[in-house]
């Protein structure tokens, strides 16, 4: 047996986008146990529900994260309107189904990106970056935000995209699909970078459910849950098929990431195609009364938006879990026997969202 | 217009003492713990464990505990409830049993201790300072 010692990683490091930290027990360059903590930018965004009402919280809840800033907004919404027994218009289910699925390309992209970053190949990064930004101007266009976008109100939306609009982004996604797909040949095939991701990482199917992983960080090891196939939203009109990968390595992860953005843009394709018209809202009168507990598929896995109205403007209970925290036991359970290099390459294969997590 | 997704959600009270018979019993059923919170009901705390039944349906078992309760922890029957457990007791100030191994009951590093407050202590601490007010 080595020598045991704990090494800091973070809350700064190159390879986190956000502060997350951990000790390292390492027992010559093998890690023994990983111990997180979290909390260096917790923002209390759940205990603002006695300072906000219930309308106004959507857009604190849009401002939990960046990069799922949408979802984040539709999950509440959605919630909310399963208390109130509010039933929105098809437009509206359907318009939050692109936004929602071109926040998965915009995610997985800047995931792949940061990934090529870490094991530095950084064309490849700068390649991933370049595609995303489509999105985001796809974003601005449409609803005028690159990164909050205050779109979603109780009811329905607060802004309707024209028919047009939405046939112009059907051509540009199939363009974009086109330029993905070699970008996604390099992340697949490359020799160097399988050499980086093959065999690294690996998290069993067995050990995924035990330590309830969620997501992509899920499917990469074989584990069939994606809650698109409950049928929120539009999406029990439009045809989805689970990706899913039975290895459990980065590879698997990356393969899995790679495929759900074309299964993203398809969806996307699918929605603008069978765009209904009609109203984007329906007015909500009343104050919430009861609970209920909303999930969505995010980027990085399940989202639970659980809320619990008392009658009155003010909400009891917001409760936002997101993937990464739940992600987290399960990330600590894949750090144990990895060699210390690999550290980085581990913790981002979750693609984890500290500001989600931080909420 | 199409059917609303709205998969049956139903809640159930459980007393603290009861806890881990019944969340045994959720793992021998195989049922996945979704995620577990703290809140507050008046001057209580309220623990609700939610369960994924199968078919994406859900049971939210609610748990009321006096402040000075010591709820058991689950995580040895879900490993993965350890995170949730300390978010619990370092936000909230719940009194979880949480084992020592795993995240040394400092998940969060965070100057203060439990600052997530009830709207009760609110009104308390405003009622209290009112009658200082007063007394001058």
């Amino acid at each position: 047996m080595g020598k045991r010692s704990v090494i800091p990683f973070g809350p700064q490091h190159p390879v986190l986008p956000e502060p997350i930290h951990l000790d390292l027990v390492i027992e010559d360059e093998t890690v023994v146990e990983a111990i997180p903590s979290i909390g260096f930018v917790h923002r209390g965004l759940e205990s603002l529900t006695d300072k906000k009402d219930f309308n106004e919280l959507v857009y604190i809840i849009e401002r939990t994260c960046g990069i799922c800033s949408y979802m984040h907004g539709m999950g509440y919404c959605e919630a909310v309107e399963r208390v109130m027994k509010v039933q929105i218009p098809d437009r509206s289910r359907f318009l939050r189904t692109v936004w929602a699925e071109m926040s998965r390309v915009h995610s997985h992209l800047l995931w792949l990106g940061l990934l090529a970053d870490a094991f530095g190949f950084e064309a490849l990064f700068y390649q991933s970056w370049r595609l995303r930004e489509r999105v985001l101007d796809m974003f601005e266009e449409s609803t005028g935000g690159r990164c909050i976008f205050s779109v979603n109100k109780i009811g329905g939306q607060l802004k309707d995209v024209p028919d047009d609009m939405l046939k112009a982004f059907s051509v540009k996604f199939t363009e974009l699909e086109k330029e993905i797909r070699v970008m996604a040949k390099t992340f697949l095939e490359d020799y160097t970078v399988n050499k980086r991701l093959k065999g690294v990482g690996i998290l069993t199917k067995e050990q995924a459910l035990e330590m309830g992983a969620l997501g992509p960080f899920a499917r990469g090891s074989g584990v069939r849950y994606d809650l698109r196939e409950t049928g929120y939203a539009a999406y029990p009109e439009l045809d989805f098929e689970m990706c899913v990968e039975k290895d459990g390595d980065c590879y698997a992860r990356t393969k899995v990431r790679i495929e759900e953005i074309f299964q993203a843009i398809s969806l996307i394709r699918q929605a603008i195609d069978k765009m209904p018209g009609g109203e984007i809202a329906v007015p909500v009168k009343g104050n919430p009364m009861g609970e209920y507990a909303m999930r969505l598929e995010q980027p990085r896995g399940e989202g639970v938006y659980y809320i619990k109205g008392n009658g009155t403007k003010f909400l009891d209970r917001v409760r936002l879990r997101t993937p990464t925290f739940a992600n987290i036991a399960p990330m600590v359970q894949t750090l144990k026997g990895c060699k210390l290099s690999d550290v980085p390459l581990y913790i981002l294969s979750i693609d984890p969202c500290i500001s989600c997590t931080e909420r | 217009m199409n059917k609303v997704y709205d998969p049956v959600q139903t809640n159930r009270n459980v007393e603290p003492e009861n806890l881990i018979e019944e969340v045994r019993k959720k793992r021998a059923d195989g049922k996945r713990l979704l995620q577990m919170f703290a809140s507050y009901i008046e001057k209580h705390y309220e623990l609700v464990y939610c369960f994924d039944e199968g078919d994406y349906r859900l049971e939210n078992i609610h748990v009321v505990a006096d402040r000075s309760t010591v709820v058991p922890s689950v995580s040895d029957i879900y490993p993965y409830a350890a995170p949730y457990e300390n978010e619990a007791c370092e936000l909230f100030g719940v009194k979880i049993n949480v084992p020592m191994d795993g995240y040394r009951h400092r998940l969060y590093k965070i100057a203060e201790d439990a600052p997530y407050v009830s709207p009760y202590d609110h009104d308390e601490d405003s009622e209290e300072h009112e009658e200082e007010e007063d007394g001058e």
